[in-house]
């Protein structure tokens, strides 16, 4: 599950999934800006069919809190 | 290739798709105001797609009317202000929630989707640089609840799905790999179990299974896009173990048959290893193996081709036959997916046959010399027009064998080049007493000072040794002679394909001034200029 999130977000940011890690950061991946995060949101949601609710959105600053929408 | 993509929303996620594909993808400034950049400064790249969210392009016009007029008189302008860059504009979709009661039914939104059809038809139909790029489709098949998005649209301003997002840039990749890459040429068949369905030799002639419905239809489906395939210039041909009075037999009596005996240009019908049988057909052809398909139901032959001949494109056959319909699209869109029909497609097949005439004859005469007299041909040759850019491309763009240079020119370049002052372009088209072998010859001379450079010399192999060559230099080098050049430089670039012809300048007369591993550089001057054979009849337009 965790792989799958880093392999997700590695290839919407463009970059090598070996530099993610499950703790990454919005503040310290520059490529993560607000579109990469929208593109993110939507890729996941597709990827594991699961909905994240609008309000919650704007929470997600690292790749772990995804892990609460997508189950374990 | 640079590639713009111009939307009334936010494609940006699109547009970094398509960044990792290609190298250059720009996208258009603002969304309500997607043309203006358009208007003011032309089209910067050398295709243009315009991704049009049909809601959004009427979502605050007061007389939706004069905007739908409006828009379209936008789009012409710019496709008529851009004649040498191709321009692809979206078919809409104009959905809009609204709470109503039953009987308050509404049909505007379905007018105007087809008004706009109707005008994308009418400017497709008139300008060549203008492409449809069928939007609404792709809504239909993903189905509007999986192609756009309410959350992206509130967090983002983006109103597409990642899935409808990942659809568009399937197909730009698709349309610009068309331009960029040769379309690969014919379609090897096996027949049991791939044309029809059943054995013929155990089943017999009238129950194998081919009908309009039901089980045979699978079949039958797949014989009509595989007929509409050859419609499009590719070349069917049949390589199947069988016995040849079976086959003989379901052409001429089983009436379901889709493909007729004369569609196939060749057939090979025997117990011979395929990859055998595949070599010959490319060889008859005059065609490279790595421009042939392959599809065969059996596991087996597929392996034992794809060991064999490493550069046919063999494509898994599906496991399941409904599928089979899909399977050919799929081939099609992969390996033979085509932007514009041309006058040279339609004719492909009979060229063929054409030309199996021709090789009869070439083996009853006692002589090439006396073949090629017989022959009675007629080389027509022109400077290059507009309407002749399409074809141009094609040879550009396909030709591997007799091709000098290999300079792979975009129709863009080559329009270029054309109105260029400094540049002569020539083509030839050849008709002998078997008929006409269409426009097979091109020819780029770029004037540099004192001297006339050879930049690029093609010609379509189905006319190669017949010494055309040697009668449009001989006129082209005299013309340049008098027009005041002092000499002709030829090059030869050497490629993986264009052996033929390493020693062609050689052959011609022409004197080598530079030579390395993977270049020629030549040399003539008119004192120099050897008296060549001449054959057929030189007629220039």
């Amino acid at each position: 599950m965790e792989d799958k999130i880093i392999e997700i977000a590695a290839s919407i940011f463009e970059m090598d999934p070996r530099r993610l890690s499950i703790e990454s950061s919005r503040d310290e991946i520059e490529k993560w800006d607000s579109l990469a995060h929208v593109m993110l949101i939507a890729e996941i949601e597709e990827q594991f069919g699961v909905s994240i609710p609008f309000e919650e959105t704007g929470n997600i600053h690292q790749l772990k809190d995804f892990l609460r929408y997508v189950g374990k | 290739m640079k590639i713009g993509v111009y939307s009334n929303v936010n494609l940006d996620g699109l547009c970094r798709k398509l960044s990792s594909t290609f190298e250059d993808v720009q996208k258009g400034e603002g969304y309500g105001d997607w043309y203006f950049s358009l208007m003011r400064d032309g089209i910067k790249e050398d295709v243009a797609f315009f991704i049009l969210d049909g809601f959004e392009l009427f979502r605050n016009a007061s007389d939706v009317d004069s905007e739908f007029r409006n828009y379209i008189d936008i789009i012409e302008k710019i496709v008529s202000e851009n004649k040498t860059k191709k321009v692809f504009v979206s078919t809409i979709d104009i959905w809009e929630d609204k709470i109503r009661s039953v009987k308050d039914f509404d049909i505007s939104s379905m007018e105007m989707e087809y008004k706009w059809s109707k005008e994308l038809e009418r400017l497709n139909s008139q300008h060549d640089n203008f492409f449809i790029f069928d939007l609404k489709v792709m809504i239909t098949s993903l189905g509007r609840k999986n192609f756009y998005s309410k959350k992206l649209w509130y967090l983002g301003g983006i109103k597409y799905t990642n899935s409808a997002e990942n659809l568009i840039a399937e197909e730009i990749i698709r349309i610009v790999n068309t331009m960029e890459k040769a379309r690969k040429k014919c379609i090897v068949l096996d027949l049991d179990n791939t044309l029809w369905g059943g054995v013929v030799a155990d089943v017999g002639v009238e129950n194998i299974e081919l009908s309009e419905f039901k089980e045979g239809a699978r079949y039958k489906d797949f014989q009509k896009r595989l007929k509409e395939l050859r419609e499009l210039g590719v070349l069917l041909t049949i390589c199947s173990k069988n016995e040849e009075s079976y086959v003989d037999e379901v052409f001429e009596k089983n009436k379901e048959m889709v493909l007729k005996s004369e569609d196939f240009v060749a057939k090979k019908i025997n117990w011979q290893p395929k990859s055998k049988n595949i070599s010959d057909i490319a060889e008859e052809l005059n065609i490279g193996l790595d421009s042939i398909v392959f599809i065969d139901d059996s596991p087996v032959e597929r392996e034992e081709v794809r060991t064999n001949l490493p550069e046919v494109i063999v494509p898994e056959f599906p496991k399941d036959t409904s599928q089979l319909e899909d399977f050919i699209m799929d081939v099609y869109k992969e390996y033979f997916y085509t932007l514009a029909q041309t006058e040279e497609d339609k004719k492909k097949t009979k060229m063929y046959f054409d030309n199996v005439k021709r090789e009869e004859e070439k083996k009853k005469s006692a002589s090439l010399d006396e073949f090629l007299e017989k022959l009675d041909m007629k080389i027509h040759l022109w400077r290059m027009k507009p309407e002749n850019l399409k074809r141009a491309t094609q040879l550009v763009q396909k030709t591997n064998q007799f091709n000098l240079t290999t300079k792979r020119y975009t129709e863009e370049q080559l329009a270029e080049l054309m109105n260029d002052p400094s540049c002569d372009i020539f083509l030839a088209r050849v008709e002998d007493k078997f008929g006409d072998n269409g426009t097979v010859f091109l020819l780029i001379g770029k004037k540099e000072g004192a001297k006339v450079v050879i930049d690029s010399m093609i010609m379509s192999c189905r006319v190669v040794g017949r010494f055309i060559e040697d009668r449009i230099m001989s006129y082209l080098e005299d013309k340049w002679f008098e027009d005041g050049f002092e000499e002709i430089e030829g090059v030869y670039i050497k490629t993986e394909r264009n052996k033929p012809v390493e020693d062609l300048f050689e052959r011609l007369g022409y004197d080598v001034v530079y030579k390395d591993e993977n270049k020629k550089v030549y040399r003539l001057t008119k004192e120099r200029k050897p008296k060549r054979k001449e054959i057929g009849e030189l007629i220039l337009e």
